[in-house]
């Protein structure tokens, strides 16, 4: 079942008096449930790509979809709570927040809206969260005292503490040995595969593109080629 | 959650939170002292008017010239401006009387003249009063020495001030029993009149413009000003000794030398000794240029004074009521420049204040800027952003004035021990007292905390208007 589907989309962006074609007419499909990667070398439009499926940034032409329902133009408070209730965010820098504790940084996406679960069940689920990417322990740390794959592995719990249909990340692993980005891809598969949660991240790493069930290659702002297992 | 987390930023970034803080500290500090202090000048102020010679309110008769009992408010009227009698005095008198909110009354004369002494000459405010009546309704009024003069008793009460400044001037104190001569030009020409100095008098709490102040017979004052009882023909009225120019009057004379070809003082005292025919006054009631009314306690004087004015307009009477700082005229006003004079430096601090707190909150908004990114593309909405970013400073600015507040009762406790005196008559008058007691003011507070929030509110208008301008991509982008 077709979960996003990318048509014709366009980006530019002007740096000083230059246009820079950031993506030159992608058309893409993907499928709910799917491990899916975006791969590339640097420049080649990963970052945009993601930024326009994570409805953070909005193409110059074309219509991404989510759903079958066009979303690119969407105010931008229609756009927050889609963001809110539909996706998650894995960040390359991991982007956690420095003043809250690894527990209050995995819960804070269920706080800011407008409604929120009772406090049991969000204890519940955050602790189901913390055991499944193994910080129980690491429950009352400052991100400040952890190391990087432990910080990846809090964003990993807060991108899915409101339960999305999709998670993006960006480079989940840019930023981490290649043994604990391993690791990381790896808890991200087994979640995949546990709440049947469509993942889309983006690498320029040959050897961890190898674990997705479809990989899309980028070069230069267009796709080059797919595959799919 | 956003007030859990608006007092997390607060902690993490100390250094930033302690310097508004204290920006705000100052703001309020200045704002509450400044305010509580010109309160309570003006509260101190309207004691000293009230009970040393306005009273709560002052009615008189109605004219385009506004007046107070100094005579006209305006500088310059561009004519000599005589000061209206009241009309129908004796029925507004008693309609007055008559109120439940009506403690007391008293009337009073009021003009302005030369006053001649021990070979020295003042221009002095007289205000024509009968004495016993006067100095009951005007309890803080002291005689230090002489008498009062009695109802038809001729003669005048000046203050201790006046009375120190003849001496220091002449070298000779005035005592109870001095000739004084009173010269006025008014609109019937020259008016002298030589009256016994009866007493001398103070007031409680003095300023500059109640210093001056002459307390005169009604009868001579009257006199003076050429108002006439319809019901007292010929009694004891002067006629215009002069009605040539004012050059005949002084020429080369005056009543120092007693030597001139134009009035001596001798002419002067032949010409008062004469019974003289009734000028052609103003034949009117009772005589009278103003009512001062006291009020009963916990009475509203506005809405006296409204309630009374209403009622003069709906039946054509020409009268007006007007409240004490209206009848004081120019020396109420002191405390409206203080205010103006103080307000507007508070503006230059509040200016300063504001761009210092402005310039640290955009810096904090560009620190940042990650963190806003990230809680944007996680789903929070820019009115979270924003509400975090007033939730904090509106935080910082209440921690701040309840510390202006704190510091302030603690400083008022501190001068109230140390019963400070004050030996400058003009901030006696103002604030009406000569030892400072200075009262916390909770009206004044609680102004001081809005005032607070609302500062906090408005320094953070523009800030916040930066952050809610930020896209999520700049999370990714700068992580």
């Amino acid at each position: 079942m077709e979960i996003i589907k990318l048509t014709d989309i366009k980006k530019s962006y002007p740096m000083g008096n230059v246009i820079v074609n950031a993506l030159n007419g992608v058309n893409l499909s993907l499928d709910k449930g799917d491990f899916v990667a975006v791969a590339g070398p640097s420049g080649a439009g990963k970052t945009t790509i993601m930024n326009m499926i994570g409805l953070v940034d909005q193409p110059t032409s074309g219509e991404v979809f989510i759903e079958d329902k066009p979303v690119s133009h969407l105010s931008d408070k229609e756009r927050t709570v889609l963001r809110h209730h539909y996706l998650g965010f894995i960040f390359q820098s991991f982007n956690l927040l420095p003043i809250l504790n690894v527990y209050e940084n995995i819960e804070i996406p269920l706080l800011i809206g407008k409604k929120y679960p009772a406090k049991k069940e969000r204890i519940e689920w955050i602790d189901f969260l913390l055991d499944e990417v193994g910080l129980s322990p690491w429950k009352k740390h400052k991100p400040s005292e952890l190391s990087g794959g432990q910080r990846q592995r809090v964003a990993i719990a807060r991108a899915l503490v409101t339960k999305p249909e999709i998670v993006i990340a960006d480079e989940p692993t840019a930023n981490l040995d290649s043994k604990t980005g391993e690791k990381i891809l790896n808890l991200m598969k087994t979640i995949n595969k546990e709440q049947k949660t469509t993942f889309i991240f983006s690498t320029h790493d040959e050897t961890i593109k190898n674990m997705a069930d479809h990989v899309i290659y980028l070069h230069d702002g267009f796709v080059v080629s797919e595959e799919k297992s | 959650m956003i007030v859990y987390l608006a007092l997390r930023n607060l902690v993490r970034h100390k250094k930033r939170s302690l310097i508004i803080v204290l920006l705000f500290f100052v703001i309020i500090t200045l704002f509450f002292i400044g305010n509580s202090t010109l309160m309570q000048m003006n509260q101190g102020m309207r004691k000293t008017f009230v009970e040393n010679f306005t009273g709560d309110l002052v009615l008189k008769s109605t004219s385009p010239v506004d007046f107070g009992l100094f005579g006209a408010n305006t500088p310059f009227v561009g004519e000599y401006f005589a000061i209206p009698v009241i009309q129908n005095y004796d029925s507004l008198l008693a309609e007055l009387e008559g109120l439940d909110q009506v403690e007391a009354t008293v009337s009073q004369v009021s003009g302005a003249a030369l006053m001649d002494i021990h070979n020295k000459r003042y221009k002095v405010p007289l205000f024509g009063i009968e004495g016993d009546e006067y100095f009951r309704f005007f309890s803080n009024l002291k005689l230090l020495e002489g008498d009062l003069f009695t109802t038809g008793e001729e003669g005048i009460l000046m203050t201790e001030y006046r009375a120190n400044q003849i001496e220091r001037e002449t070298g000779l104190r005035p005592v109870p029993g001095d000739p004084i001569l009173l010269t006025m030009f008014g609109n019937k020409g020259f008016k002298i009149r030589e009256v016994p100095l009866k007493g001398i008098f103070s007031y409680t709490n003095s300023n500059s413009s109640m210093d001056q102040i002459m307390l005169v017979d009604v009868q001579t004052l009257r006199a003076l000003n050429s108002i006439t009882l319809a019901s007292k023909k010929d009694s004891g009225a002067v006629d215009d000794l002069f009605s040539g120019s004012v050059d005949d009057l002084f020429g080369e004379s005056d009543v120092e030398s007693g030597e001139s070809d134009g009035i001596s003082a001798e002419s002067v005292m032949d010409l008062l000794s004469q019974d003289v025919v009734a000028p052609e006054g103003d034949l009117v009631g009772g005589g009278w240029n103003f009512i001062l009314i006291d009020l009963k306690e916990r009475v509203n004087p506005r809405s006296v004074l409204e309630k009374l004015n209403s009622f003069f307009d709906e039946n054509d009477i020409n009268a007006e009521v007007i409240s004490w700082r209206k009848a004081a005229g120019l020396s109420a006003m002191m405390v409206y420049l203080l205010q103006i004079l103080y307000n507007g430096g508070f503006l230059l601090v509040l200016i300063a204040g504001i761009i210092a707190i402005v310039n640290l909150l955009v810096i904090s908004v560009f620190e940042r800027t990650g963190e806003i990114g990230t809680l944007r593309a996680i789903g929070a909405s820019k009115g979270y952003i924003g509400g975090l970013f007033y939730l904090e400073n509106i935080i910082l600015s209440l921690i701040a004035s309840l510390l202006a507040l704190a510091l302030s009762f603690l400083l008022i406790r501190v001068i109230n021990r140390a019963g400070l005196t004050i030996n400058n008559s003009l901030i006696v008058s103002l604030l009406g007292m000569s030892t400072v007691r200075v009262t916390f003011l909770p009206l004044m507070a609680f102004i001081s905390m809005i005032t607070s929030v609302l500062l906090g509110f408005l320094s953070t208008l523009f800030p916040v208007s930066l952050a809610m301008k930020i896209e999520p991509v700049t999370a990714v982008a700068r992580g």
